[in-house]
């Protein structure tokens, strides 16, 4: 009884069922929270003292890169289950992750960048921060190019799986070791400081960070269902709920 | 709460920060619309893949019962 | 208990024998192979002065990164062959379908990769820190820091060999995958030898690329295996 919730989570059918009511709210709730938040960024936020306006795009760039960062996990994960329990919407899930995370990556490269630029006088700086994102960015391409050689749908999903894994264990060296160069490299008068931040500004990025989580979550459940719809279209239920919508 | 900016020209220009801020927060609108949008041009391209092949699937039955009748 | 440890032993040792002969008899039959990513790791530090400059200040600057990179650059050229011939004449499969672990037939493969591509790149890289104007103090942290580093591209990289080996022209796509991953190994090589050319002290980075070797050879079999199983299967 125990486990029966992870066999129906199993059913790309009783996914997408259940899922279904969700979608709209979950889309709603997020962008609500995503662009009133960005409303009070943009205008009604204290202006920073020592950056000006130009820290505005914090409210952008910090949710992006935390979020970039979680989907690599929920992609690796989602490979881990698809590989151990053979778990087809596991492997639609992780499949399905690695293009929305390298869009956030890239989103969260570019407003660093362009953040960088009245901060620090230039558009990129070796910072270790970035340079892990842009390392990031390419281990996604990786896995999205190797999902894409296969012509062989289940060879695909290990394969993605497998390089998702390795990716995994190696991104907390990547970080250490990125982090540690940095330390040897860093000019002194580049020194970010996110220690001390005022709680007026705190809790709209915390709002933020959880409205990129509920957006994420949303894009998630949305690619995994077209995917599900892709994989089973054979299947009668599927071209029940198509059909019956055109 | 209350709205930082004198006027609107000043809001668009942030105090010489603005194109930093906006062209962040557009790549953003076009970021966040992409991966909206993705899922849903894919569901339509999916719908009409089906329908087709129901299409076919319907005429070639049709041809089949023309034959047996004739 | 102990008789079951000596009776599995033997022929755990082997296999891997076994394996790692077989593998460097073929590895010698082809010697023009061998040599090729030896002389791309010349070409390429020869195309050093030529686009940069031939200042024997620059270049020493340039040298512990450039050798590094390069090396990297050479290891990954190399890579797309290692599983190849063995996936198209079915060596592959036999080899994970006999008893003995496919760990240990792993290692043996990667081992032999080593041998042929990490130890020669090592050996000839003091000539080319020569050709780079590497400072004194660079070339006994350059053997140590490439001996140490290659092997953990080789194990590293054979992880993407073995992903691709199916794909007809996986050559490309096996690179874009396995140099992210090669980037830690990259720092601290590096970061050695320019250490020691300043005159610190290296033996941190050495130690670290230590126990990086350490962990892959712990880990990296396994997703070897993993990966030569799902390309073979299908």
């Amino acid at each position: 009884m125990a486990w029966q919730w992870f066999h129906r989570l199993g059913s790309p059918k009783w996914f997408y069922e259940k899922t279904t009511a969700w979608m709209p709210w979950l889309l709603s709730i997020s962008l609500l929270i995503i662009i009133s938040v960005s409303i009070w960024a943009l205008g009604f936020a204290p202006m920073d003292a020592k950056q000006g306006n130009s820290y505005r795009i914090m409210y952008l760039h910090v949710p992006t890169s935390i979020v970039a960062m979680a989907a690599y996990y929920v992609m690796a994960i989602a490979g881990g289950i698809g590989i151990i329990w053979k778990m087809k919407l596991s492997n639609m899930v992780m499949k399905v992750a690695a293009p929305i995370g390298a869009v956030l990556t890239a989103l969260a490269l570019f407003t660093g960048a362009v953040w960088g630029k009245p901060t620090w006088g230039t558009y990129w700086v070796w910072d270790a921060r970035i340079t892990s994102v842009l390392i990031l960015l390419f281990l996604y391409l990786g896995v999205i190019a190797l999902q894409e050689a296969f012509s062989d749908q289940e060879m695909a999903d290990k394969a993605s799986a497998i390089l998702s894994l390795v990716g995994t264990v190696n991104i907390p060296i990547i970080y250490k070791s990125v982090d540690w160069w940095f330390t040897l490299h860093q000019p002194a008068s580049i020194k970010m400081t996110s220690s001390s931040i005022a709680s007026e500004m705190l809790y709209p990025l915390l709002a933020m960070i959880i409205g990129f989580y509920l957006f994420f979550t949303w894009a998630l459940l949305s690619a995994t269902r077209s995917e599900i719809l892709q994989r089973e279209i054979k299947t009668k239920w599927v071209k029940q709920a198509l059909l019956q919508k055109a | 709460m209350q709205f930082r900016f004198d006027s609107f020209a000043e809001f668009l220009s942030m105090a010489g920060h603005g194109p930093y801020v906006w062209a962040c927060y557009f790549a953003a609108v076009l970021a966040l619309g992409y991966i909206i949008l993705a899922p849903i041009s894919r569901r339509k391209s999916i719908q009409t893949q089906l329908l087709r092949q129901e299409k076919i699937a319907e005429q070639q039955l049709a041809m089949q019962n023309n034959n047996s009748n004739a | 208990m102990s008789s079951s440890l000596h009776s599995s032993n033997p022929t755990v040792g082997k296999a891997f024998w076994a394996t790692l002969k077989r593998d460097l008899k073929i590895a010698i039959r082809h010697r023009g192979e061998l040599a090729n990513p030896l002389i791309f790791f010349l070409l390429v530090i020869t195309m050093v002065p030529l686009g940069v400059s031939p200042s024997p200040k620059t270049l020493a600057m340039l040298a512990p990164g450039m050798l590094w990179v390069v090396a990297l650059l050479a290891t990954l050229l190399s890579l797309d062959a290692l599983f190849r011939s063995d996936f198209d004449d079915g060596t592959l499969e036999q080899l994970l379908l006999s008893p003995q672990s496919s760990y240990i037939n792993v290692m043996a493969k990667v081992f032999v990769h080593w041998l042929t591509t990490g130890v020669p790149l090592t050996l000839v890289a003091p000539l080319l820190g020569v050709m780079m104007s590497l400072p004194e103090a660079g070339y006994i942290p350059l053997l140590l820091s490439l001996l140490l580093g290659t092997g953990s591209l080789s194990l590293i990289g054979a992880i993407g060999a073995a992903l691709t080996v199916s794909l007809r022209k996986g050559g490309l796509l096996l690179s874009l995958i396995v140099m992210p991953l090669y980037v830690p190994v990259l720092i601290f090589g590096a970061s050695g030898v320019r250490a020691a050319i300043e005159g610190f002290a290296y033996n941190t980075q050495l130690a670290v690329l230590g126990s990086f070797l350490a962990l892959a050879i712990i880990a990296a079999p396994l997703a070897i295996a993993g990966a030569l199983k799902m390309s073979v299967n299908n």
